[in-house]
């Protein structure tokens, strides 16, 4: 909740300076600048022909894992939040976008589940019982970069591409959180390995900025060792 | 806490990203060219003139609300650009029209104006824009509001023709122009109210847009202190003087560009025709009384509009009315059809009445029962009261026509319509007596669709006219506000979110095309009208035109 309220104090700082800003103001302003030569050709339909965007868009999805695992994982998610993004407009139409983001993967155990590490530092899960409340979730964070062709119809958009990620160092951390009785525990265990590499295919659809997502990760994030899965995710991205 | 931290420097940098690159306006320039004509109903009329067959056309009202209203949240459209030049709009349409300017410069999207030549009329329009240019030669004069009447009293007397006036109520001086030579005390008091209420709320307004003082406009007004492009800047009412080239750079500047062929415009009417209308099964009503009200003739003649009035009611997909009211009254009988006629519309849907420039007398009988009435600072309301004018050209036809007129009868009055004579004693009092009955009734449909006590109602008629600002403290009226305000209220009544707006009456036949002059706000004395005999009992608010010169010093 207190992580909850200060989003939304400073989203609604930032909102509200624009919102008080008047017509005139905003004029002055305009009149003040100084316009830069184009160096690149601005196309007919209004968008420039190469774009670069800081913070383009941000999304937020649910795992749904598969096979043997899908009694493991309870609710799995991720986040991911776009850095920059340059984007290729050669007609109304059609547009190639590549990006860097930043993303937050979260597995969720199921409640009589939970993560370990073993002695060689591989990513365990095994059977827990005995408590009356017992969360244990693998969070992984890294960088990645989606590149994707989109295809335009006014303010409908359609994108398919594939993502490249890197896991940040390599590791993993596992957080845990039991209730038993009155006694309430947390942990936080870090060191699990994970692969340097993953990458996923994805589609999307969007309209007026925001958008439903689509990805599939065919490849384990885990090496060779630990538990294997293959999931994929279902979401909303909202573009700013 | 680093959690705390991590999560308030994302949702910072979340922000910031939405004023990142805010720099140049993105998008498009919506033009609004003032000479374009804008009435109540819109459309083109054609006229056979010595020239040959001429066309004109204006912009509706309506219309023009909805592609405001819509521009407030069009990403698309990134700032308004307005040449007021041969300003063509009544005054309370600019009053409408400057709302939605205002709101639309409240989502922080810029107002720009520009022209030429500036009066009372283009200059309470332009000032609520966030810039306002004008040409190095150019200029003009704000002068207040005045009215010139006529009276041809004398006129009458010369060419004997007799014009015997009947009426009720103090200020009705609608028939005050046969009878005398000059204004009534009573009639010039009720002017200098009236015309000082109009021109009061828009000092008020133009005011308070150039962050000036009430007085200080009044003192530039009475001093006549503006007349070139100069002495506007000095005195703070226009931000930069620029010929049309300048003015050019400038848009293209704003839109982070020294080419003016790159800044993308999209005109009024072009944004006006891609509007969305909306699903046909739900709709809202707008029925139009635009005009004289007559029994026949091209006007609002009143059991034609009684008809549409009936086939909206029976029209299942219309869900809410409003009955738009342009009118300064007229014949009393089709008033009243069209009165009841609405009457029974309000039976079955909500019916809200919204005034433009005039909604007064027959015009506000019309709409008295309605359930809320939204009118305008300057729209001219009440004229509650009614007279009989009775025209009698027998001395006039002998005088000027050496002809005899000779009525023969089986009763003693059978002559008494003929136009050969003025009425006797008798036959006066009859018809005063008819008069003072029609102005009861009158009282009577004010004080019930008001809620309002018959003789409070008798208090402020009189034929007394009020502007919509002082309507509104009198209890004639409910809210200002535009026609659209109107729409979305009638809509609100039945909960409707999605709905198309639909015009009535429908299509102008050919007929209509043909039979003259596109609807506008002025308000013209019918001199013919004088010269046929009979007598006409009227509901209807003074021949008044108010004047507002133009610039002539270009």
């Amino acid at each position: 909740m207190k992580k909850l309220a200060i989003l939304a104090a400073v989203l609604l700082a930032g909102s509200a300076a624009y919102a008080q800003t008047p017509a005139k103001d905003r004029l002055k302003e305009i009149e003040g600048l100084s316009i830069k030569a184009k160096k690149h050709k601005t196309t007919s339909f209004g968008k420039d022909l190469f774009e670069a965007e800081i913070l383009a868009n941000a999304g937020y999805g649910i795992h749904h894992t598969e096979g043997a695992f899908e009694n493991v994982f309870g609710p799995s998610r991720e986040i991911f939040l776009n850095i920059l993004e340059l984007r290729f407009n050669p007609c109304r139409f059609f547009s190639l976008k590549a990006g860097a983001d930043v993303k937050w993967d979260h597995f969720t155990a199921r409640t009589n589940k939970s993560f370990g590490l073993d002695a060689a530092g591989n990513v365990t899960i095994s059977p827990v019982g005995g408590f009356d409340k017992y969360e244990s979730t693998l969070c992984l964070t890294a960088l990645s970069a989606p590149a994707a062709l989109g295809l335009h119809f006014g303010k409908l958009s359609l994108y398919a591409g594939a993502e490249i990620i890197r896991n940040v160092n390599r590791r993993t951390h596992i957080l845990t959180s039991s209730k038993a009785g009155d006694l309430t525990t947390k942990s936080r265990l870090e060191g699990g390995a994970a692969e340097k590499y993953v990458y996923d295919y994805m589609a999307a659809i969007s309209h007026d900025g925001l958008g439903l997502y689509f990805k599939y990760y065919p490849k384990n994030i885990l090496p060779s060792g630990g538990p294997e899965w293959k999931y994929w995710t279902v979401g909303l991205v909202l573009g700013f | 806490m680093k959690k705390s931290l991590a999560l308030a420097c994302v949702a910072t940098l979340l922000s910031l990203s939405a004023f990142a690159g805010e720099g140049f306006l993105k998008g498009k320039i919506l033009k609004i060219d003032m000479q374009d004509a804008v009435s109540e109903r819109g459309g083109s009329a054609i006229t056979l003139g010595l020239g040959g067959l001429s066309s004109s056309s204006s912009l509706s009202l309506l219309s023009i609300e909805r592609a405001l209203e819509n521009a407030v949240d069009d990403d698309d459209i990134a700032m308004i650009y307005i040449n007021y030049d041969h300003f063509r709009v009544g005054m309370a349409s600019a009053e409408e029209i400057r709302g939605f300017l205002q709101a639309f410069s409240a989502k922080g999207k810029p107002v720009v104006a520009y022209g030429a030549s500036l009066d009372n009329a283009s200059y309470y329009l332009a000032s609520t824009a966030d810039r306002i240019f004008l040409h190095p030669k150019g200029g003009g004069a704000l002068t207040g509001l005045g009215t010139t009447q006529f009276f041809i009293k004398d006129l009458l007397d010369t060419l004997a023709i007799d014009i015997q006036l009947i009426r009720h109520g103090k200020f009705k001086s609608a028939g005050e122009m046969y009878i005398r030579n000059d204004i009534s005390p009573e009639n010039r008091q009720q002017y200098e109210e009236l015309l000082g209420s109009i021109w009061g709320g828009m000092v008020d307004e133009m005011a308070g847009s150039r962050g000036k003082s009430s007085e200080e406009m009044m003192a530039l007004v009475d001093g006549l202190k503006l007349s070139t492009a100069q002495t506007w800047i000095d005195n703070g009412l226009v931000d930069g003087l620029k010929y049309r080239d300048e003015m050019e750079d400038y848009l293209a500047h704003l839109f982070g560009t020294d080419n003016p062929a790159d800044v993308k415009t999209i005109s009024l009417k072009k944004y006006i025709k891609d509007l969305d209308k909306g699903p046909s099964s739900k709709k809202v009503a707008i029925i139009y009384a635009d005009g004289e009200i007559v029994r026949s003739g091209s006007d609002v003649v009143g059991e034609k509009l009684a008809h549409q009035i009936a086939s909206v009611r029976k029209d299942s997909t219309v869900k809410a009315v409003v009955f738009r009211v342009n009118s300064p009254g007229g014949e009393v009988v089709a008033a009243d059809i069209i009165r009841r006629e609405i009457e029974l519309l309000g039976k079955v849907k909500p019916v809200v009445a919204s005034y433009g420039s005039y909604a007064a007398s027959g015009g506000y009988l019309i709409s008295a029962g309605c359930e809320r009435i939204f009118v305008d600072n300057a729209t001219l309301t009440g004229s509650i009261g009614v007279f009989g004018v009775v025209r009698s050209v027998g001395r006039a036809v002998h005088k000027n026509l050496k002809v005899n007129m000779v009525s023969v009868g089986t009763n003693a009055h059978s002559d008494m319509t003929s136009g050969a004579r003025p009425l006797n004693e008798e036959e006066l009092a009859w018809y005063q007596a008819e008069i003072e009955g029609i102005y009861d009734d009158f009282v009577g449909v004010v004080a019930e669709g008001r809620s309002m006590d018959k003789d409070a109602v008798d208090e402020i008629a009189q034929g007394r006219v009020w502007s919509g600002k002082d309507a509104l403290g009198l209890g004639l009226a409910d809210e200002k506000g535009t026609l659209m305000d109107a729409v979305k209220y009638a809509a609100g009544r039945k909960n409707l979110k999605k709905y198309r707006i639909a015009v009535y009456p429908e299509k102008k036949s050919l007929k209509d095309k043909l039979s003259g002059k596109e609807k506008s706000d002025d308000n013209l004395v019918r001199i013919q009208d004088l010269l046929s005999p009979g007598f006409n009992t009227i509901a209807r608010m003074p021949y008044v035109t108010i004047d507002s010169p133009k610039n002539t010093l270009k």
